[in-house]
């Protein structure tokens, strides 16, 4: 759902160094109840409960091209907007590697800042015989066919390019990858535990109360360390000898042509914000782990992640 | 309702070819989508391909039996359709440019005199009926309506 | 599991707050579902910041956005008889029936009785889900893309039965609806299909718009032509009520329409629209034995009206059992417990009883606040049709615009919709049924992607299709449906 402010409203305010933009805004680049919504839930409670701006963070709606629509828009419409920020995620820069987010590249925006993660996690059914990210791997390398892989995503998405290290890690051709590409990390889920799919490619947050339940098993967790909560008890990947780590940022973009002063506003902003308790409190309500990188760190981050991206695209024969 | 069953002239088969066009246009674009691989056997052309066979089959089969159709408009009621059609599209590209409210109000009004509302009628309805849409959408519902980029100078 | 978290529900549910959040729930959504184009989920994602922010408790908002959900799937009924415009996805096959009797001055009958069929329907979908859901969600868990696929070709099976006086024209029709299905992303391969480089067009075109487009512009353009010919009815509105003979006729509708509508809401793969498809088709296949449906057939508005309610109420199985969205709108309510910090899943029953328990109770309560509220805006709602047509029209096209903005903000996707209409207009005029184009639409999607996604999995063997017990019974389904209506004539005519 995309909606907006009229364009034009705000572009008459130019914010100086000192002053808050006249409206905040955070525009999800999607339906009603997704991940960039959570993403623009995040900030706009996380400010509302810890009283550093005075008036609310509007969340608006603009779907289409899993955000390509939206980049666009700001670019083309209202690139020195001081108080709108976009939601975006890794899933953001995994697009723009691939070329596939229209005309722009990654250095068409601002990057502001990421405050949250979540990552990737392999998974079986409750009942399946492998009890390890090593015993499964040795499975997948003997007989790929036999263990078809279901993600909520195309070809080339998060979820498929999880699948494709792994199976790269044992010595697999992610071409020869049996992959169903499901609609969404819930279909992934009901798809492993009716036996259609073997392994599930998916996400930390969304699997781990199921993995609780004990209706999925969770084999490893693609982080530098273990996650904390529900899914301690689950070794990484790279305790398991497999050097695989996919972080799956939140965070945030603005238009091209901010002013420094607006965008230093934000970036000072949101330091002061995760400091607080808060905002520690929100996003953990919000089902992400630590992961705050503000202003230049974030740039470099995204830098490196769509360059990383691509390497990897184009070892997947996807490019 | 007028037959056009049978001895139906050519005219009555035009939109048949129409479709036939479209459906080999369909399938040549189809034929050229581009894709990295696929993990199943058919990708992301066959069906496609397969379904501009089968609209151009179609095609073919509706230009042999036309069968019936309502006969077109001509000469005042083709111009009022053509110029509902015509208002429509300029809404549409107002709707962004002077807002919502004078793009819908003129619309309204406009649409208001083809369904034989008097002048008075017809303003009265379309500033009322854009009013009453704003409020319940921009206010009740708080979905941003546009403000027009022409005022607002962007 | 036993029934006592029921128990704590109504102790909730009937407390009177949340009676009243219940009953605002409903007549907001009634008046969101009534609206064209505007569906619950804009509804909600409006309620649900504003209860959250204000403190209210989670039981209670999860009532409100019950009652949310539950209106719209009533209101949406509204405009798709009174004015052949469908107030949202699930309602489209409503006006098939439902529209030619308001043109036959049975309008107040038939909001009546789509109210009584979404009574049927929503009643017995929560009954069913209150005794059946554990056994439910493993039925879902069963749908992998093996058996969704073979669950359309039973769909189009059904869909035969629209084949009416002009088979080639119906064909074509579907036809455009499966091809319209291809534009935008392929979700398999990951491909860009139909897309011409325009990001717009990346997501493909949305159902809504495609609804919006082909019945509320064609349907104004082709009264601009009716009343310049001078044969523009005006339509009288008709007593009140349904009589006893009527509803009795359409009791069997309505209860297969249950059925189907709930196992279809059941499935989180298959949402409303694709449940009151298939029991239109279905019913139609069965019962329309004197080729009055399309017509004005009571029974032809009675089971989409009780499926598509059906299925909003099987939409929540796999959300309380399995912790996975039902529907679009489900997902939004699961990311409401998931901001009040409470997981769904089937532990929801034991550890928060009063929520799992009030949700369920909630769905009880306002079926019959519904019904309630209903019937006797019945009366106010016809009056619609006396309107005359400079205010009416102004205002459904009006919404036509606003229902597409307000979902996808851009003006290219009103010239789209536009596009449409203009389209939907040429083919009423050339004599094809818009029906076939939407039931083409909405099965299309699913059909391509899980046959891909079944042949992905089995390598490209085709025994993937014939394995499971649930792909056998839904083939032998779609065989009854193709061969039933003949048998049932050979007897006819034997007897």
């Amino acid at each position: 759902m995309r909606r907006w402010l009229a364009a034009a409203l705000t572009v008459a305010f130019v914010g100086t160094a000192e002053a808050a933009p006249d409206k905040l805004e955070c525009l999800a680049p999607a339906k009603p109840g997704g991940g960039f919504d959570l993403t623009c839930q995040l900030l706009r409670l996380s400010l509302q409960n810890a009283k550093l701006v005075s008036q609310p963070v509007a969340v608006n709606y603009m779907e289409g091209g899993v955000g390509a629509v939206a980049y666009n828009h700001v670019v083309g419409t209202r690139p020195a907007d001081p108080g709108l920020v976009v939601a975006a995620s890794s899933g953001s820069a995994l697009l723009i590697a691939q070329k596939k987010f229209g005309a722009h590249d990654e250095n068409a925006v601002r990057w502001l800042a990421a405050l949250g993660a979540d990552y990737g996690v392999l998974a079986v059914s409750a009942d399946s015989p492998y009890k390890s990210l090593k015993e499964l791997g040795e499975a997948f390398k003997a007989n790929p066919s036999s263990l078809p892989v279901g993600g909520g995503g195309a070809i080339g998405s998060q979820d498929w390019m999880k699948a494709a290290i792994f199976a790269k890690a044992v010595g697999v051709d992610p071409k020869s990858m049996r992959y169903a590409a499901l609609e969404g990390g819930g279909a992934v889920l009901t798809a492993l535990q009716g036996g259609h799919v073997k392994i599930g490619s998916g996400d930390a947050a969304e699997m781990a109360a199921l993995h609780k339940a004990g209706q999925v098993r969770i084999l490893a967790v693609m982080s530098e360390e273990r996650l904390p909560g529900d899914l301690a008890d689950v070794p990484t990947a790279k305790e398991q000898g497999l050097d695989l780590v996919w972080t799956i940022w939140r965070g945030y973009y603005m238009g091209p042509k901010v002013s420094d002063a607006d965008y230093a506003w934000w970036v000072d902003l949101l330091k002061k914000l995760t400091a607080t308790p808060e905002f520690a409190a929100e996003r953990q309500a919000r089902g992400l782990f630590p992961f705050t990188k503000i202003g230049p760190d974030f740039v470099q981050q995204v830098k490196a992640d769509v360059a990383r991206f691509r390497e990897l695209a184009k070892e997947a024969g996807l490019m | 309702m007028a037959r056009g069953e049978g001895g139906a002239g050519f005219a009555a088969r035009v939109p048949a070819l129409v479709l036939l066009a479209l459906a080999l246009a369909y399938g040549f674009e189809a034929s050229r989508i581009e894709y990295a691989f696929s993990s199943d056997p058919l990708g992301p052309r066959a069906f496609p391909l397969g379904l501009a066979g089968v609209l151009a089959l179609l095609a073919i089969a509706w230009f042999v039996r036309p069968g019936p159709a309502e006969p077109w408009p001509r000469g005042t009621l083709l111009l009022q359709v053509v110029g509902l059609v015509a208002l429509a599209f300029l809404a549409a590209w107002l709707f962004d440019r002077a807002g919502f409210l004078i793009a819908m109000g003129l619309f309204g009004a406009g649409v208001a005199s083809m369904f034989r509302a008097t002048p008075l009628q017809a303003i009265v309805t379309g500033v009322a009926q854009a009013l009453l849409w704003w409020l319940v959408f921009a206010k009740g519902l708080r979905i941003p309506l546009p403000v027009g980029s022409w005022f607002t100078g962007s | 599991m036993s029934l006592d978290y029921l128990w704590t529900g109504f102790a909730v549910a009937l407390q009177w707050q949340n009676l009243l959040f219940g009953l605002v729930g409903c007549f907001l959504g009634t008046m969101v579902g009534a609206l064209p184009a505007i569906g619950p989920i804009n509804g909600i994602a409006l309620l649900l910041p504003l209860a959250y922010t204000l403190g209210v408790p989670a039981e209670s908002t999860m009532i409100l956005l019950a009652g949310v959900y539950y209106g719209a799937e009533y209101g949406g009924r509204i405009s798709s008889i009174l004015l052949n415009v469908p107030g949202d996805a699930g309602a489209v096959m409503t006006a098939l029936d439902g529209n030619p009797m308001a043109r036959q001055g049975r309008g107040a009958e038939a909001l009546a009785l789509s109210g009584i069929a979404s009574f049927v329907g929503g009643m017995l979908s929560v009954l069913g889900l209150t005794l059946f859901a554990p056994l439910l969600g493993r039925l879902a868990i069963g749908f992998g893309p093996a058996e969704y696929f073979v669950l359309m070709v039973f769909a189009f099976a059904t869909l035969t039965s629209m084949v009416g006086e002009q088979p080639i024209k119906t064909m074509i029709g579907a036809a455009i609806g499966l091809a319209l299905t291809t534009i935008g992303l392929d979700p398999t391969s990951g491909a860009y299909r139909f897309t011409f480089d325009e990001p717009e067009l990346h997501d493909g075109i949305e159902f809504i718009i495609l609804v919006i487009g082909l019945f509320s512009i064609s349907e104004v353009l082709l009264l601009l032509e009716q009343q310049h010919r001078g044969t523009l009815q005006v339509l009288a509105i008709g007593r009140g009520f349904p009589s006893l003979a009527t509803l009795r006729a359409c009791l069997g509708a309505m209860l297969r329409g249950t059925g189907i509508g709930f196992v279809i809401g059941v499935l989180p793969g298959t949402g409303a629209s694709v449940a009151s498809a298939v029991s239109y088709t279905t019913e139609k296949r069965l019962s329309d034995r004197e080729g009055t449906f399309g017509k004005g057939d009571p029974r032809g508005l009675a089971a989409p009206e009780a499926a598509n309610n059906a299925a909003a109420g099987g939409a929540f199985v796999p959300m309380l059992t399995l912790g996975v969205p039902g529907s679009g709108t489900t997902a939004v309510m699961l990311g409401a417990l998931l901001l009040y910090n409470i997981q769904p899943g089937p532990q929801l029953f034991t550890e928060r009883p009063e929520i799992a328990g009030g949700l369920v109770a909630s769905m009880y309560v306002g079926n019959l606040l519904l019904l309630a509220l209903n019937l006797p805006l019945v009366q106010l709602f016809v009056r619609m049709l006396l309107l005359p047509n400079w205010i009416l029209l102004p205002g459904i096209l009006t919404l036509a615009f606003l229902g597409v903005y307000s979902t996808y903000a851009s003006t290219l996707s009103i010239v789209i919709m536009l596009a449409i209409g203009v389209v939907g207009y040429l083919l009423r005029k050339l004599g094809f049924d818009l029906a076939p184009v939407i039931l083409g639409f909405v099965l299309g999607k699913v059909m391509e992607t899980n046959l891909r996604n079944a042949l992905a999995i089995s390598g490209g063997e085709l025994g993937i299709l014939f394995e499971s017990t649930i792909c056998q019974v839904l083939w032998a389904l779609a065989l009854l449906v193709l061969v039933a209506p003949l048998l049932l004539r050979r007897r006819a005519t034997s007897s």
